[in-house]
């Protein structure tokens, strides 16, 4: 192959997509390192802080493509605190500086600010897309500024982010000649927009695909602009709430049949059963309906609406559907592919909206399913080894029942056995997450049989370090572990440290470490950041005199080419 | 019962989070961690878990909770959050990620330990007042915020904790020196409360009409009240329950400006 002139090499490569198949063939020799490198159009980094930024642009000048993660997953749950870090600044302006030809971003969970969006506006010509996932520290003012500089936006995608509100003026910056855009997702903001210019902007964007509109957006908004959006694919619908005696309503109602193309539904924030009706026409056709955030919509007309669309592969909707809505799932939709069953109460009144008849309904109705997150009261092992049987192609499974460590309430078991039969038949399972009553013997199941784990979230869970150890001897693939509350100390911290390099981060809270024990992995592998996240004011100034048998409430160690981070807060220390 | 999760005192997140971490932690920072510490529920074992095989840390918690139940009660000398006179409820305070557990060990052990009993106790009867823990259950902070604390179906509930609690609105007289409140559920009708204003607000009126030389309609006097608009409104005209729904404080206004009103 080497004799291969580069062109050549570089064609082939072409065909090479995946990140890893392209990582391990840049390892190859140096012609290929060279070639590949010059050839590569996408780069992921999974953690911010495992290289720095200056380094991937050097490498890869030729980048079009680049996503980036910054905090840990628990970030989500609050667990992290706000000012950890993960800040996106860096890495738009070694990007500004080595490659100006990027047309791509897309970073989840990052620090991202109104002076960062601004400097990505202004650095990159061809800018095209803009997808932000989980991220904070920007307001409107960031967004005026994409809206004002990146001619030929093709793609402003904001998922679940904090913005903060300076004015709904942002959407007038697009100036008329914008006609490029073909997503569009502003579904987490907070406050108004402005109507007129909105309906303009869909208006003359004939390409526009996805359009996903905020709460704030009214029925009579929504209105206008379907009007004007015939050939929309994916569509966020606003607050989707009016009065049923108004002429607004008669209009929605007669909105949608128009929409051919119309696969994808969410938003629905305020909507009311007789506003869902609106959409009956165009079930049918749907392959995604995300229905998680109208706690209005209960069990009936959550059952009215899913017995129309047979076409469905993704669910996400509110455990308000009750097991007896499950099984119309079950019966109906059976493309299904993904579900996910959120609490409608997340504050624990304990009422039993789904259990494990539900999730076995769906198990032996739809065979396709593949990815599951399933939020419940409670959970039978029969009932987990029996979707375990109909199911053996989950690659992603959640389960979160919501009492912490309870077990089987029929037999009054650890929920062992359960999990056990889900990594035995689930021979490509990717993502796992945990909860009930368990032991150390879901471990050992889990370090067994689960080859391809990549990603395990653990809570409330295990007996000893024997249940941590386990995961970390077995487990190959294993990238990401996720520990919370479960008694794991520094015996099995420190029992596999080799391990900890091939995974890109470890989190434990709440569990059995010590500073000694971290001290011990930072002094065995350099090439690890083992931070101590620490929130308690007062042993700011006890510091020095901390024993090595001080328990720590919050660790997260990461591999890293890097080195210790230089934008830590007062409250993490590197070791 | 329920409270947004706080972060920590001091940290840059949204106003509405802000105002209230100031609010409802105005107290001393010590109070502050020690109600931290009860909402931890890993001291709080499940009540099926304790026959089966309880994990080791539980284990712990259970024992040192055990033994001070044997030391005595400790509520005499336990750090709340609340005013002075009022049994605590046995709600938790905010979650926050701020608050090592090994600095309330070392200075407030007993009293935290004292605090977790009562809750321990409810934990297995009424799991509406299970204590909340950080980060639990793992829905992100984005979907949480996207819903009220409550479900629609519990109104009712809401409601009668509303009831419960009455209604208690300000009551000003023009002229005098000090503000009086009532409860507005106590009545069944306006002639009560006419009366029971009469009497609050007799020591008052007798004073006042003396000083209404100015004013030929010496003691005359309305009842107005602010709605939840902020405008000012005369009381009796609209039916009890809406005015009890609507009303936000009560003016008793004299002489001059009465006749304003009534024209």
């Amino acid at each position: 192959m080497t004799y291969f002139p580069e062109e050549v090499v570089e064609h082939i490569f072409d065909f090479v997509g995946s990140h890893r198949d392209r990582n391990t063939v840049s390892t190859v020799c140096k012609a290929w390192y060279q070639v590949e490198r010059l050839s590569r159009r996408t780069v992921f980094v999974g953690n911010c802080y495992a290289i720095r930024p200056e380094r991937v642009m050097a490498r890869f000048p030729g980048i079009k493509s680049l996503s980036v993660k910054g905090k840990p997953h628990f970030a989500d749950f609050n667990l992290v605190p706000y000012d950890w870090g993960g800040f996106a600044l860096p890495w738009i302006e070694a990007a500004a500086r080595r490659c100006p030809g990027l047309e791509e971003l897309r970073l989840k969970r990052m620090v991202v600010t109104d002076d960062g969006l601004e400097l990505l506006a202004r650095s990159f010509p061809n800018f095209k897309s803009l997808v932000l996932i989980s991220c904070e520290g920007f307001s409107t003012d960031g967004l005026a500024a994409i809206a004002t500089y990146c001619r030929g936006l093709r793609e402003l995608d904001l998922q679940e982010n904090e913005v903060e509100d300076h004015g709904c003026q942002w959407l007038s910056f697009f100036p008329d000649s914008c006609t490029s855009l073909v997503s569009l997702n502003f579904g987490c903001l907070k406050g108004e927009v402005n109507g007129g210019a909105l309906e303009r902007l869909v208006a003359r964007c004939p390409n526009l695909r996805s359009l996903k509109l905020n709460r704030a957006v009214s029925v009579e908004s929504l209105n206008k602009i379907l009007a004007r959006a015939s050939h929309l694919v994916d569509l966020g619908t606003g607050s989707f709430a009016v009065d049923h005696r108004t002429d607004a309503y008669h209009t929605l109602m007669n909105s949608f049949p128009k929409f051919k193309s119309l696969r994808n539904l969410s938003g629905f924030w305020d909507a009311s059963p007789c506003c869902l009706r609106a959409v009956y026409p165009v079930c049918t056709n749907l392959t995604v309906l995300n229905l998680s955030y109208a706690p209005a919509i209960q069990g009936d007309d959550l059952i009215k609406i899913i017995c129309l669309c047979f076409k469905l592969q993704k669910l996400w909707v509110l455990d308000s559907i009750g097991d007896k809505g499950l099984a119309v799932v079950a019966s109906t939709c059976k493309e299904l592919q993904e579900l996910r069953v959120f609490p409608c109460d997340i504050y624990g009144a304990g009422t039993t909206s789904v259990t494990e008849e539900g999730l076995l309904a769906v198990s032996s109705g739809c065979p396709k399913l593949n990815s599951l997150l399933y939020f419940c009261y409670q959970m039978t092992n029969a009932a987990l080894i029996t979707v375990a049987k109909n199911c053996p192609h989950f690659t992603r499974f959640r389960l979160c029942i919501l009492d912490p460590g309870k077990p089987d309430p029929v037999t009054n078991q650890p929920l062992d056995e359960g999990f056990g039969a889900i990594v035995r038949s689930c021979k490509n399972l990717r993502r796992l997450s945990l909860s009930g009553l368990l032991t150390d013997q879901v471990f050992l199941y889990i370090g067994m049989y689960a080859e391809h784990l990549e990603m395990l979230s653990i809570a409330f869970a295990g007996d000893s370090d024997k249940g941590m150890i386990y995961v970390l001897n077995g487990c190959k693939n294993l990238r990401k572990l996720e520990i919370r509350d479960c008694p794991f100390g520094d015996i099995a911290l420190l029992k596999n440290v080799a391990k900890y390099e091939t995974m890109r981060s470890l989190w434990m809270s709440s569990c059995d470490i010590t500073l000694g024990g971290c001290k011990a992995l930072a002094a065995k592998m350099p090439r690890l950041n083992v931070e101590i996240i620490n929130e308690n004011e007062e042993t700011d100034e006890f510091e020095e005199n901390l024993s090595d048998l001080h328990k720590l409430e919050k660790i997260y160690v990461y591999r890293t080419v890097a080195g210790p981070r230089n934008d830590a807060p007062d409250f993490v220390w590197t070791l | 019962m329920v409270v947004t999760p706080v972060r920590h005192l001091g940290d840059r997140r949204p106003a509405c989070t802000k105002a209230f971490a100031q609010r409802a932690f105005s107290y001393h920072r010590f109070c502050f961690h020690v109600s931290l510490y009860i909402s931890l529920p890993r001291f709080l074992p499940p009540p099926q878990a304790r026959s089966a095989g309880i994990p080791s840390i539980w284990h712990t918690m259970e024992a040192a909770a055990s033994s001070v139940k044997d030391g005595g009660d400790l509520r005499d000398t336990e750090l709340r959050l609340g005013l002075p006179g009022t049994e605590a409820p046995e709600k938790p305070a905010a979650p926050s990620t701020r608050g090592s557990k090994r600095a309330l060990q070392e200075d407030d052990d007993m009293e935290s330990r004292a605090n977790s009993r009562p809750l321990e106790a409810d934990s297995g009867e009424a799991p509406a007042a299970k204590a909340q823990i950080v980060g639990w259950p793992p829905i992100r902070s984005y979907r949480r915020n996207s819903f009220p604390p409550r479900k629609v179906e519990s109104e009712a509930e809401a409601e009668a904790e509303a009831e419960a609690a009455g209604l208690y609105v300000k009551v000003s007289m023009d002229g005098a020196p000090y503000l009086r409140k009532i409860d507005l559920k106590v009545y069944k009708g306006y002639k009560e409360l006419r009366e029971a204003m009469d009497n609050m607000f007799k020591c008052f009126t007798q004073g006042e009409v003396s000083r209404k030389e100015g004013c030929s309609s010496g003691s005359e006097s309305a009842i107005t009240y602010e709605d939840k608009d902020g405008d000012l409104m005369l009381v009796g005209d609209v039916p009890w329950e809406m005015f009890i729904s609507s009303c936000r404080r009560l003016r008793i206004m004299k002489g001059c400006e009465v006749r304003g009103l009534r024209t």
